[in-house]
């Protein structure tokens, strides 16, 4: 029985976050124990705990937020990041332009562009959306390209005698070899995006929002509400720790050659 | 069993004069050979000397730098061709009943149950239909290819050393189906199975040197002459050998 369960995936990396977890908390408390390090610097792991759950309401408001632009942020980071690699793929003018300007684009600091999203897009969750878009769309391009360029040589060739060369024949092909085959790819490049789509909410909140987790962690920090926040903290760690792994199991389900 | 498709009429594969380089050697030069049709054909050689590339010529997944290929109405024959690699080349995200039928979902057309049911049927593949091919042995992985190949129903069948990694027992199983599934078609194998090529051809051809040549053909009335006995078969499987050897 309990060699099942570990054969499970899912359990396996479960198991593995509830020894890291407390391990975590355990060091904390001991570096608060043994420094002396006071409560406004580093509050203890208890006193966080007690925070959130006493201002869950407040908390879970912000959180909905923040979930919300990350998961609008990698749909639609998603969507065009695959849509731009197999332009890129299928037509040559647009890797001869698209290319350079893709990698051009991940020369820009998000954070240097992140004032500028604002003052275009608002101090809404539009401009969030747009950080978390940008943040991703590079690693799902490339990662996807990358798949669908490699496609195995002899799949493609056999498709081709199959096929008989007629005129739908290269979009069959794309549609029955390449994108499945890139697929695997695409999947490293959502892992990715899985785990910075956060980075770009919370980027775009601290620049210039009225709510979501990186917001409330500011107010709280100007007004030194320091249990406040590290309870935001933990709980946007916590929310992407989720994602990526949601993502990651999703993955692992769908995509399983 | 009879194998029952036979919605064409077998074709001959005309090859004149081709030359092909691969990495400035040159493989075939002023290379002519005919694959009469409703001959199975063999083709023994070397290591290196050309053979799989002469047949993806054929095919169409190379082209040659001069030359051509056609059937004996001097017409293409792109469109003749059931293609089986050495490796099974089964897509790993298809169940297997989606891999057989991949050449009708690419041309999008309908394909017929009742040849699915019989291939699937005599090559023992049924049970693993809703499989996916990493959960199937090897030799299943190849008799699942075969199903592939002939349920496109072509008259020119190519293959390219398709029982090369199957354990004897396996091998001599699907040479017999094989044997059955050829009929009434074209075949162009290439291998390095001597008895292989015996027991499965009508015709032998042997390619030697660089650029590579025809260098001996066995023919139909040859190979009839040897396999009338088991002792004259060793005396051909020698004579091949010796030639290779050579």
């Amino acid at each position: 029985m309990k060699k099942k369960l570990f054969k499970n995936k899912i359990s396996k990396s479960l198991f593995s976050f509830l020894v890291i977890l407390p391990t975590i908390i355990i060091i904390w408390q001991l570096v608060i124990i043994f420094t002396g390090v006071p409560k406004y610097i580093l509050p203890s792991p208890l006193e966080v705990f007690m925070e959130i759950k006493l201002k869950y309401d407040i908390i879970f408001f912000h959180f909905k937020i923040t979930l919300l632009e990350i998961v609008i942020g990698i749909i639609l980071g998603t969507l065009l990041g695959t849509i731009s690699a197999m332009t890129i793929f299928l037509f040559k003018p647009a890797r001869i332009w698209l290319l350079p300007l893709l990698v051009a684009s991940q020369a820009i600091p998000v954070f240097a562009i992140a004032p500028l999203l604002v003052l275009w897009l608002g101090y809404g969750i539009s401009s969030k959306i747009a950080m978390a878009i940008l943040i991703i769309f590079f690693p799902v391009t490339a990662n996807f390209l990358d798949g669908l360029k490699k496609t195995r040589q002899d799949w493609i060739q056999l498709a081709k005698i199959m096929a008989n060369e007629t005129k739908l024949s290269k979009y069959l092909i794309f549609r029955y070899i390449h994108i499945p085959a890139a697929l695997p790819n695409l999947g490293s490049g959502l892992r990715v995006a899985a785990a910075v789509a956060p980075i770009g909410a919370i980027v775009g909140e601290w620049v210039g929002s009225g709510s979501g987790l990186g917001y409330l962690m500011l107010q709280s920090n100007a007004k030194f509400q320091i249990n406040l926040m590290f309870a935001s903290l933990i709980v946007i760690i916590f929310t992407s720790l989720i994602i990526y792994f949601s993502i990651d199991q999703i993955i692992k389900f769908l995509i399983r050659w | 069993m009879e194998n029952e498709f036979k919605y064409y009429s077998p074709i001959g594969v005309t090859i004149e004069n081709i030359q092909f380089k691969y990495d400035k050697s040159i493989l075939f030069r002023d290379f002519s050979i005919n694959f009469p049709p409703n001959i199975n054909t063999s083709i023994l050689g070397n290591n290196g000397i050309g053979k799989s590339t002469l047949i993806k010529l054929i095919s169409g997944i190379e082209k040659p730098n001069c030359g051509k290929i056609t059937d004996y109405n001097n017409n293409t024959i792109n469109d003749s061709i059931a293609y089986m690699d050495q490796f099974d080349q089964l897509l790993p995200w298809l169940k297997v009943k989606n891999n057989i039928i991949l050449g009708f979902k690419l041309r999008q057309e309908n394909y017929s149950h009742q040849k699915f049911n019989y291939l699937t049927n005599i090559l023992g593949i049924e049970k693993f239909l809703n499989n996916f091919p990493t959960e199937v042995s090897g030799g299943t992985k190849q008799r699942i290819a075969l199903a592939r190949t002939f349920i496109e129903d072509k008259p020119l069948v190519i293959m390219d050393e398709p029982f090369n990694s199957l354990d004897t027992n396996t091998k001599n199983k699907l040479i017999k189906l094989t044997k059955d599934l050829v009929k009434n078609k074209t075949m162009i194998l290439v291998t390095h199975d001597i008895m292989e090529a015996i027991e499965l051809s009508d015709q032998i051809v042997i390619l030697k040197g660089k650029p590579a040549q025809v260098y001996k053909v066995f023919n139909s009335d040859d190979l009839s002459y040897f396999k009338k006995k088991d002792n004259t078969i060793i005396e051909l499987y020698k004579k091949i050998l010796n030639i290779l050897d050579m």
